[in-house]
């Protein structure tokens, strides 16, 4: 009876190594993406261009820009085909004001990404 | 879409390490025989089922979270080319093969065996198509997850029979044996999962810097925190269970069956929190 106990202890310190390793396919992805206008900052003009360059390939998905008016409407979107870079153009002057950009895309690896960054043009 | 990504991962595991646990128990009582390919049947086609619900799911998510993403054929198409089509055809194809085990029911035949054993491997292969295991050394890293995927499921895989085991008021000397056997395997699976995990998170962190700097690698030191107080809840457990069971404490099964039930639930908490984080991930992290 006494070795039942014995398989207590394994199987919690299994459970602890399960949950180290189930931790790691989350490990530094695309990492250190750079953006177009860059992240939080107000620039005085109308952006010629809005876009994201990645550290590998990504399809992306849904590219999304939003401003005071609503969504901006784009122009030269480059479709889901793999990019390390996605840039399109404004199909209109920008406002002042602060505009919000969403992507969501399939990187190389098979993870789905999401995420956005922001900006302000100046009045 | 988690909460299917999360049942994926415990179907599979349960599939695959039901046909470890019987092949690695072949003097498993009849009935219990009969419970584990049970267990192994209904993670087949659970797994199965969710696997292909996942397809949409994941063409929804890209299309921008709407039912008419999920249904959008290009969307599903951008998601089928790529890893997500491969792991889906792996994990059907492997999940159909493992019940092979189940067409002789008396006796295992060899050839069952390796045809359950082949479905075991493509459902491990399927896991290294989507995530980091694809960067270079790429063989190295997926074979180290493989194995250690393998002795996770066979380890949770075996929760559920154990506690039906350990529940049971007849042929304790059987009991025994096989519990005595699975604290053997589990301590050389214990071995293998430590090695593979700590070689694994040293080759896809390149080290001690990355684990401090980075917001994965402050996860991960997050998680082995919550490793750590597992590990002091384990020896409490020991240190507690041990002298019930040498004083022949009447309750000291019930009690194991309850730690057992225990770790059922952390299991599924752990994929949940597995599925969220290998699901949904941004570049900064």
């Amino acid at each position: 009876m006494q070795k039942k106990t014995s398989s207590l202890p394994i199987i919690h310190a299994t459970l602890a190594t399960l949950l180290l390793s189930l931790a790691i396919p989350v490990l530094a992805h695309e990492g250190g993406a750079s953006t177009s206008p860059k992240d939080g900052v107000t620039i005085q003009d109308s952006p010629a261009e809005i876009g994201i360059e990645f550290g590998g390939m990504m399809r992306i998905t849904q590219f999304e820009v939003t401003g005071p008016d609503g969504p901006v409407p784009l122009d030269g979107q480059p479709g889901s085909e793999q990019v390390e870079r996605y840039v399109v153009k404004p199909g209109e002057i920008l406002s002042a004001g602060g505009y919000q950009v969403h992507w969501r895309g399939l990187s190389d690896d098979g993870h789905m990404m999401s995420d956005g960054f922001n900006f302000s043009v100046e009045p | 879409m988690i909460l299917v990504a999360a049942g994926v991962y415990l179907s599979a595991l349960v599939a695959t390490g039901a046909v470890l646990f019987r092949l690695a128990f072949p003097q498993l009582p009849e009935h219990d025989r009969r419970h584990v390919a049970r267990m192994g049947v209904l993670a087949v086609w659970a797994g199965i089922i969710l696997i292909l619900f996942q397809w949409p799911l994941e063409a929804g998510y890209l299309g921008g979270g709407n039912i008419a993403a999920a249904t959008n054929p290009m969307l599903l198409g951008i998601v089928f080319e790529g890893a997500s089509g491969t792991r889906l055809i792996l994990v059907v194809t492997g999940l159909l093969l493992v019940q092979a085990i189940q067409l002789n029911n008396l006796a295992l035949s060899k050839t069952a065996n390796s045809l359950s054993l082949v479905g075991v491997l493509l459902v491990m292969l399927a896991f290294v198509q989507v995530g980091h295991t694809v960067n270079t050394p790429r063989l190295v890293l997926a074979g180290l997850l493989i194995i250690h995927l393998m002795a996770a499921a066979f380890w949770v895989a075996s929760l559920w029979p154990l506690f039906h085991l350990v529940g049971q008021h007849y042929n304790h000397g059987n009991t025994a044996r096989i519990l005595t056997r699975f604290g053997q395997l589990a301590m050389g699976g214990v071995g293998v999962l430590v090695l593979a995990g700590v070689t694994l998170a040293t080759l896809l962190t390149g080290g001690l810097t990355p684990l401090l700097t980075t917001a994965y690698g402050q996860f991960l030191i997050g998680k082995v925190l919550i490793v750590a107080v597992l590990l002091l809840f384990a020896a409490a457990n020991k240190w507690r269970l041990v002298p019930a069971f040498e004083s022949g404490d009447a309750t000291a099964p019930r009690r194991l069956q309850r730690s057992i039930a225990l770790e059922v639930v952390l299991v599924v908490v752990i994929l949940l929190i597995t599925a969220v984080l290998t699901r949904v991930t941004s570049p900064n992290g």
